[in-house]
């Protein structure tokens, strides 16, 4: 009988006295508490982070970058330069259409976009790529009007390891200070170069892959939406390195499929810009990928020269 | 046939199979006992066992022979009814 | 529904368990036994009722035949129905599991194109079919007798063992529910329990997850693996099958006892094993079991004379079916196989009477092992040969920051630090943890030999459970759903 009662008493204090740790730190600023005055917290990830940003900043953003972890390196300068706007890159990992649509809806509810652009990743159609948890459990959920939610099995976000993890990391860079930011001014990410002489080559085999058509309908509606406000779309397709695209067009299904994703992407917008294309062998090195998937900010500094400035290279071209 | 005699001969059957006439077998005895007792050997031993007492073990009661013992039991059983 | 959720956990567990005992002190044991059946069916439809219907009738059909059996004299209608019964049983298993593979292969020889819709694998189908085909045998040979519904139904369906086992025999488990002793709750047997469960469920949610991070990774999202990626990948995998499996076990066994049965153990430290023989009797020591008993032995004694080259032939013809028995794809045959393989050498080597040095054996023993489990777990020849490369140093060598390279790192956006789960020095402890574990730690029947329930034992109990429920909102599987 001790040996229960004990267990259950020892269950119950341990779980008070973890809850209240974490609540007292809160790592990931939702509700506001801040028992030991620490300046900087962990936020959980990128929605929340950049959707923060664009809730307290001064700046009259008029561009926005919407994409997946692909386009983190889509530098705004880069485009200001060019086009002499505030542009702020609004990228967060592993996006559906559902984030895009979601920002999108936060973004006409808050600013005034003069144009947006869309960086489109092969996976952007394919219904088995499932849209990630963490929009569920973001700022931006709210944005997601009348869509069903997947029920997930999360009670909250601090009920986890990576909640007690974190909590201690905020207390350990807060007393020793090594905070790195990884999203800087205006949503751009650090500046991360490939040091290796290799272009590594990511998950290139796209097993399951169906063209989804509530994925097409959602582009299509978000079309709508930025039409409807004369808000100009940019969509490019998003650079694969050579070896990455070689891999999908000599698997024959996958090349077919490959080749629909163009035409369904191409009905939906009248303008697309294809950097996933043959043309792309000269930019297959280190300096212009930090891997097959994702392109550092002097190949999407080629790629703006494109497609704002109409500089002449063989990378790109319109669908 | 007695426990006693059940067990001499399993005793016998045991020796000539591992090959060890210094072997002691007694009700207790099982795989740990004798090196290189393993699956092979038991199957073996089964068969012989089946062989000289002219029994047959189920292959649902092979996995309950947890030691000489529980083969001992098993066999009186078998030649009792 | 699975045993690591909140919702298992805290409301169908603890209300299963007060009922049962309520009922057989207020109405009778029957009740209660019924009560269990009905519960453990309810377990079973949550993870898909259009399962419900599959299990029932097969039931149904074994537990007739079985009866018919036992009440049938002639010798050779008794056969006929035997076979009938176990060709449903196989029927079963192969149209659900194995018919894709097949219908795969025949496109595949003969460049044909037969579409045909994919079949879901019905839960725990390999586990519930091979113990029925256990006791239809037995009722054949004549060592059971007739049974009531009620109780056969439970042998089936009992829920801790339903799933992924362990494979109890009729007799070990339904013998133990007719004991007197066992209708009242026991709290000496509830406090193992508990204590086991908790063992059981940390492996899984905080070991085998978190290795899964890195198997999952190298597996299925990195296209080509250097030397230390592979062999990490490989090693993660290993580390998450053992204690993903063996947690399972532990669990189901802590269930077990909180409803005071005692279920067979299923593991018993298999990555010490110093030889592949060694090892089949750590590792799901009830499938070997079954396995030794109603596959090998028949098809050694259907030679005429047993000796070692029979026996041999029998051990890998049995191995493979193990093999295959795991899953429909070439590479769990392959599996079984070279297990087969690996127990023959074995046991010439046993005959020729060399030994080797125990560090050397157990190194040898310890790789061979993990190299099967990469084979087990890609989902084709070549998944597994690009590991194998990365293995042998064929692919290329990156020094990689900390440990393992930067592609096992996913950048999370955030601020401060990585998380937990993808840190390459965390990679590093976790292995170290691993090899301790399973090297030094007791295992968890030992530790269930020494348990006293002391007031160490109640809060290193409580706090691998607590650690246990922040880690639960993980979502995740257990690897032998999918048999």
């Amino acid at each position: 009988m001790d040996f229960l009662k004990r267990f259950f008493i020892y269950c119950i204090l341990l779980f008070l006295i973890i809850s209240a740790f974490i609540l007292s730190i809160d790592p990931y600023d939702k509700y506001g508490i801040n028992v030991f005055g620490f300046k900087h917290k962990a936020v959980m990830q990128s929605r929340d982070y950049k959707f923060q940003m664009l809730e307290t900043s001064d700046i009259d953003y008029k561009g926005f970058i919407l994409g997946s972890s692909a386009a983190h390196r889509f530098h705004t300068e880069d485009i200001k330069e060019i086009l002499k706007v505030d542009v702020f890159n609004y990228s967060v990992q592993h996006t559906t259409t559902d984030d895009y649509k979601a920002q999108v809806n936060h973004l006409l509810e808050r600013y005034n976009p003069k144009f947006i652009i869309l960086n489109i990743d092969f996976t952007a159609l394919d219904e088995s790529f499932d849209t990630d948890n963490r929009l569920y459990n973001s700022s931006l959920k709210k944005y997601l009007f009348n869509q069903k939610t997947e029920t997930h099995y999360f009670d909250s976000d601090y009920l986890s390891l990576r909640a007690i993890a974190d909590s201690f990391n905020v207390i350990g860079v807060n007393l020793w200070g090594k905070v790195t930011h990884k999203y800087l001014e205006n949503g751009n990410y650090i500046n991360e170069i490939n040091k290796t002489n290799r272009v590594n080559l990511k998950q290139s085999s796209y097993p399951h892959y169906k063209i989804s058509k509530k994925r097409v309908s959602d582009l299509l509606g978000i079309k709508k939406r930025l039409t409807e406000r004369n808000i100009d779309i940019y969509v490019l397709i998003s650079p694969l390195s050579i070896e990455h695209l070689r891999k999908i067009l000599d698997n024959p299904n996958l090349s077919k499929i490959h080749n629909q994703f163009k035409q369904e992407l191409s009905s939906i917008f009248p303008n697309v810009w294809d950097f996933e294309n043959l043309g792309i062998s000269d930019y297959s090195t280190p300096q212009y990928f930090i891997d097959s998937t994702h392109p550092t900010r002097s190949l999407f500094k080629v790629i703006s020269k494109k497609i704002f400035d109409h500089s002449s290279t063989n990378l790109g071209t319109r669908l | 046939m007695t426990e006693v005699e059940v067990l001499k001969i399993q005793e016998e059957i045991i020796r000539d199979l591992f090959d060890d006439d210094s072997i002691e077998v007694t009700l207790s005895t099982n795989a740990d006992d004798v090196d290189d007792w393993d699956s092979l050997s038991h199957i073996q031993l089964i068969s012989k066992i089946e062989t000289h007492f002219k029994v047959r073990f189920a292959l649902g009661e092979l996995q309950s022979l947890k030691n000489v013992g529980d083969m001992t039991n098993l066999i009186l059983k078998k030649l009792g009814s | 529904m699975l045993f690591n959720s909140y919702l298992f956990i805290f409301i169908f567990l603890p209300v299963t368990l007060i009922g049962y005992f309520f009922i057989n002190s207020k109405i009778n044991h029957t009740i209660g036994k019924k009560w269990l059946v009905i519960s453990s069916l309810f377990f079973y439809s949550y993870w898909n009722i259009s399962y419900l219907p599959l299990i029932l009738s097969s039931i149904l059909v074994n537990f007739y035949s079985s009866r018919w059996i036992l009440a049938e004299q002639r010798q050779n209608r008794k056969k006929m129905i035997f076979l009938l019964g176990l060709g449903f049983n196989l029927f079963l298993l192969g149209y659900f599991k194995y018919r894709d593979f097949f219908l795969d292969n025949i496109n595949f020889l003969f460049s044909s194109d037969i579409n045909f819709a994919r079949l879901a694998l019905p839960l725990g189908i390999s586990f519930f079919t091979l113990q029925q085909i256990a006791y239809l045998v037995d009722a054949f040979q004549g060592i059971t007798e007739k049974k009531k519904m009620t109780d056969y139904s439970l042998f089936v369906v009992f829920f801790p063992q339903l799933i992924a086992g362990p494979i109890v025999h009729y007799q070990n488990v339904m013998g133990q529910f007719k004991n007197n002793e066992n209708k009242k709750i026991n709290l000496d047997n509830l406090k193992l329990g508990i204590y086991i469960f908790v063992l059981g469920l940390f492996k899984k949610v905080i070991l085998a997850d978190t290795f899964s991070g890195w198997a999952t990774e190298g597996f299925d999202h990195t296209d080509t693996l250097h030397f230390f990626q592979a062999w990490g990948t490989s090693l993660s995998y290993t580390f998450q099958l053992y204690f993903d499996f063996s947690g399972y076990s532990d669990m189901a066994i802590g269930i077990g006892y909180m409803f005071n049965i005692s279920l067979p153990k299923n593991f018993n430290s298999p990555l010490q094993a110093r030889n592949i023989v060694d090892f089949w009797s750590r590792w799901h020591i009830t499938l070997t079991q079954f396995i030794t008993s109603y596959v090998f032995t028949p098809l050694v004694r259907s030679f005429k004379e047993i000796n070692f080259r029979n026996s041999m032939i029998a051990m890998f013809i049995a191995m493979s079916i193990s093999g295959l028995w795991h899953g429909a794809a070439w590479t769990f045959i392959l599996y079984g196989a070279i297990h087969g393989l690996a127990i023959i050498v074995n046991h010439s080597m046993k005959k020729r009477k060399i030994k080797l040095p125990k560090t050397l054996a157990w190194f040898l023993a310890f790789n061979f092992i993990n190299i099967g489990f990469t084979l087990f777990r890609a989902t084709s020849l070549s998944d597994a040969w690009k590991v194998y490369q990365g293995m042998l140093g064929l692919t290329f060598f990156q020094l990689p920051k900390g440990i393992i390279s930067n592609s096992f790192i996913k950048s999370s956006g955030m601020t401060l630090g990585q998380h937990m789960t993808n840190d390459d020095n965390l990679f590093l402890v976790m292995l170290i943890l691993g090899f301790i574990i399973v090297l030094k730690q007791k295992n968890t029947m030992e530790l269930m030999d020494k348990f006293k329930g002391s007031h160490k034992d109640a809060i290193i109990t409580a706090f691998m459970f607590i650690f246990c429920i922040f880690g639960l909102t993980r979502v995740s599987e257990f690897i032998y759903f999918n048999f």
